[in-house]
């Protein structure tokens, strides 16, 4: 197996000398292509923390994060954006979904932005609504869907772009049980057909369950890895 | 110096040839009372001030006295008020007395002689063209032709000041309406700070966010130019023919009155459209260069 994501002594604090909180602290993991992986930790043990900085969505004080080979510290804004735009899918625990598109324009947004042909796109749309059981609410717009449904069309977005990497944060947190678990098993099974990585950052002992693997953050460090 | 059986006051005579001044002046349509002058000798007009310091009404006896052009010698001559006319502003009215050319140069003792002839060209511009062949044609030893803005310079000068206070106005305007483009702009990417971090979140570029900013910068423009060249257009086009009413005021000895009509011009409907679009483009660089600095992680502490 090939390191997928490499971070090396990763540190990121936040606030002025006074208010200072180091949210990571020297933070090396590696993960593997394929791998079911779960961040798990207390609040403020800098789980989400850790996924922004893999993600290239903030940056850190100290350490370097390698995606594919790449350090992501290396790529200018645009190189950066292109890279998420076509290895990275975000799950986000707050949806963050544009409130001005539709379910279906969410899904479609990110293709937009690969080039990827009108039919093409209306094709995977389709697929993604189905795969997420949201087949007939494609054109509502975020504020006319439940917290499930929304977080169902995050997954979607996230999947439709077909990402090496899904960097998920919380996601069940906002969805009850039931569809937490329905969308675990989508996203499960998206991992074992497709060989697709996920990362989740959680408290959520049914994504424990299905985890390959659990990293335990403490206080900005990594107090246990365990792979199953 | 004019008189009446009641009261005496100084004055301007013009003798004018009554039937070509109607080409040239607007002495007929300011006649309030009375008619103006048909070429009967001893037809005088006056304006209402004057009229009403000398408490004569129509058919009233006159009395101009004047000291004739070659010898100096006073001379008096007999009219009969046949007009009294209005133009507005005061000076004119309670200083200028017309009368007709003939009985002017017996008066005065000018024998067929002149000292002004106006022409009115078909063309305004040419009056005010100094190169123009017939300027030069008819000046010579004893006469000189000179253009309006010669003999009126300080119109001329308010005209020039015009039109460097439209230019000033103008740019106070452009500016203006660039900070009211920026504020806009800025406005609208605050109220959508959240969805640009969702948007670059998920990969969009910085320099796509540029685009995009920039494009709904030049919507507005072609939205604002439309409307702006409608709503011009209709205004212009109805104030051409119906005029906007300006009041009455003298500048050196000459009547602006009336309306002003305006004069639609192509260059108005495609050079200021085009100054206000690259204005909008340019006044959108700053925001759109914010916009695309947007951290995601900060942007989407906006959800939560």
């Amino acid at each position: 197996m090939t390191n997928l994501i490499e971070t090396r002594d990763l540190c990121r604090t936040f606030g002025s000398e006074e208010t200072k909180v180091t949210a990571l602290d020297h933070v090396s993991i590696n993960i593997e292509q394929g791998e079911f992986t779960a961040i798990i930790g207390p609040s403020g043990s800098g789980k989400t923390t850790l996924l922004h900085l893999i993600g290239g969505l903030d940056e850190p004080n100290s350490g370097s994060v390698t995606l594919s080979g790449s350090n992501i510290a290396d790529m200018s804004g645009n190189q950066l954006s292109d890279f998420r735009r076509d290895h990275i899918g975000f799950i986000f625990q707050a949806y963050n979904l544009i409130p001005v598109l539709s379910a279906e324009e969410n899904i479609e947004y990110i293709m937009l932005l690969q080039g990827i042909s009108a039919a093409e796109r209306k094709k995977r749309v389709k697929e993604m609504l189905e795969l997420v059981e949201l087949d007939g609410l494609g054109d509502r717009r975020p504020s006319h869907l439940s917290g499930g449904q929304q977080q169902r069309v995050a997954v979607a977005r996230a999947m439709a772009s077909k990402p090496d990497i899904i960097l998920a944060d919380e996601p069940t947190a906002n969805l009850d049980s039931k569809t937490g678990i329905s969308l675990l098993d989508v996203m499960r099974d998206l991992n074992q057909k497709r060989k697709m990585t996920f990362v989740f950052s959680t408290h959520d002992e049914k994504i424990m369950d299905r985890a390959t693997r659990l990293i335990y953050l403490r206080d900005g460090k990594v107090e246990r890895d365990e792979r199953k | 110096m004019i008189a009446s059986s009641y009261n005496t006051t100084g004055s301007l005579v013009y003798g004018v040839d009554a039937k070509q001044e109607l080409r040239v002046s607007r002495i007929s349509e300011a006649i309030i009372e009375g008619q103006y002058l048909s070429g009967e000798p001893r037809e005088i007009l006056i304006g209402k001030p004057m009229a009403e310091l000398l408490e004569v009404e129509l058919g009233d006896r006159l009395i101009i006295t004047a000291a004739t052009v070659d010898t100096n010698e006073i001379t008096q001559e007999l009219f009969r008020l046949s007009g009294i006319f209005e133009f507005g502003p005061e000076e004119m009215d309670k200083n200028l007395v017309f009368i007709n050319l003939d009985k002017a140069q017996s008066v005065l003792g000018m024998k067929g002689n002149l000292h002004q002839i106006a022409v009115r060209f078909i063309d305004p511009e040419d009056a005010k063209n100094a190169e123009l062949p017939l300027f030069k044609q008819l000046t010579n030893e004893e006469n000189e032709a000179l253009g309006w803005l010669d003999l009126q310079p300080s119109i001329g000068a308010m005209l020039e000041m015009t039109g460097y206070a439209t230019a000033i106005v103008g740019t106070i305007l452009f500016l203006l309406t660039s900070l009211g483009v920026i504020n806009s702009m800025f406005m609208s990417i605050y109220e959508r700070i959240y969805e640009f971090g969702v948007a670059k979140a998920i990969g969009t570029t910085p320099w796509q966010i540029i685009q995009l900013v920039l494009f709904e910068a030049l919507l507005l423009a072609l939205i604002s130019c439309a409307a702006g060249l409608t709503i011009g257009y209709l205004l212009g086009d109805y104030f051409s023919t119906n005029g906007i009413p300006m009041g009455k005021m003298e500048v050196s000895g000459v009547l602006l009155d009336g309306n002003l009509y305006t004069k639609l011009a192509l260059y108005q409907f495609v050079n200021f459209p085009a100054y206000v679009t690259l204005l909008t483009l340019a006044a959108a660089i700053y925001p759109a260069s914010f916009a695309s600095r947007i951290v995601p992680t900060e942007a989407l502490q906006r959800a939560l």
